[in-house]
């Protein structure tokens, strides 16, 4: 059992959030994006979060509980959405085709805002994790005779 | 740790305590970090049943921490923490573990009773 354990599992969480944060913001900033429809539109960004497992180390009970629990979690990979986007008539559009079409990105802005408001919760829920296990180890500091 | 002036029952009971509260309180940290992952489970660490049989039985040191997969329901992406759960139990664990340390004190406050005389224990 590392000494800081509770507290860089909680960390990895604030990461995945932190991460998911970026690409709301990655895809809020590119919703305005327009391409000729020959090319593919602005693919929305997803991110994939998985649990880390426990790292068992020693043979003991403990060694077993710690495999058990896990160990935080990570950013699996990051999922792209359909490059198809949305075909919208603007022939004034530089990049427009023959027939005055443009493909501009489909990012669904009410999407994106709650999953913001999630990833702003889960970041501030491990921030709280934090600051329990941080009174648990100020305890242990005042173990003396 | 069975026997011997710092091995007594009290202290190692003590000390499997902390083990397993601390266990529990790495268990709310990897189940908060998980709050949005898809199928995952929240996990509960039990120790209380097994340290209290190790302590009727003479050697706390025997206490086993297990931990179980919790069936409450889940949501749509199949995760079913519950973050208020999550934060009673890490203040809970939080508060016993301050407990803990009081009681360790007590104890090496006895000790030191012993060792000093009443006079220096202070």
């Amino acid at each position: 059992m590392g000494l800081f354990d509770p507290i860089s599992t909680a960390v990895t969480g604030v990461n995945v959030s932190q991460t998911w944060l970026d690409t709301i913001s990655d895809n809020i900033a590119n919703m305005n994006d327009v391409t000729s429809p020959s090319q593919g539109a602005y693919q929305t960004r997803f991110v994939v979060a998985a649990a880390i497992p426990g790292q068992a180390e020693g043979t003991g009970p403990g060694a077993q509980t710690e495999a058990s629990v896990g160990g935080g979690t990570e950013v699996a990979g990051i999922a792209l959405g359909s490059p198809d986007g949305v075909l919208e008539y603007d022939p004034s559009n530089p990049l427009a085709d023959k027939q005055g079409m443009v493909r501009s990105a489909n990012v669904n802005l009410g999407d994106q805002m709650s999953n913001m408001m999630m990833a702003q919760n889960g970041y501030e829920a491990n921030l709280a994790t934090i600051s329990q296990a941080e009174q648990a180890y100020q305890a242990a500091l005042g173990l003396h005779v | 740790m069975t026997s011997g002036m710092f091995g007594d029952t009290a202290t190692s009971a003590i000390y499997q305590a902390m083990q397993g509260l601390w266990d529990e309180q790495q268990s709310v940290a990897n189940n908060v970090a998980n709050i949005d992952t898809p199928n995952y489970k929240a996990k509960d660490v039990n120790f209380e049943t097994s340290l209290a049989q190790a302590i009727a039985s003479g050697d706390p040191s025997q206490m086993q921490v297990t931990t179980s997969e919790s069936n409450a329901p889940s949501d749509q992406a199949g995760n079913n923490v519950n973050l208020g759960t999550e934060m009673v139990q890490g203040e809970t664990a939080g508060m016993q573990f301050q407990t803990m340390v009081d009681a360790m004190n007590a104890k090496f406050q006895l000790l030191s009773t012993a060792i000093n005389g009443p006079s220096n224990a202070g």
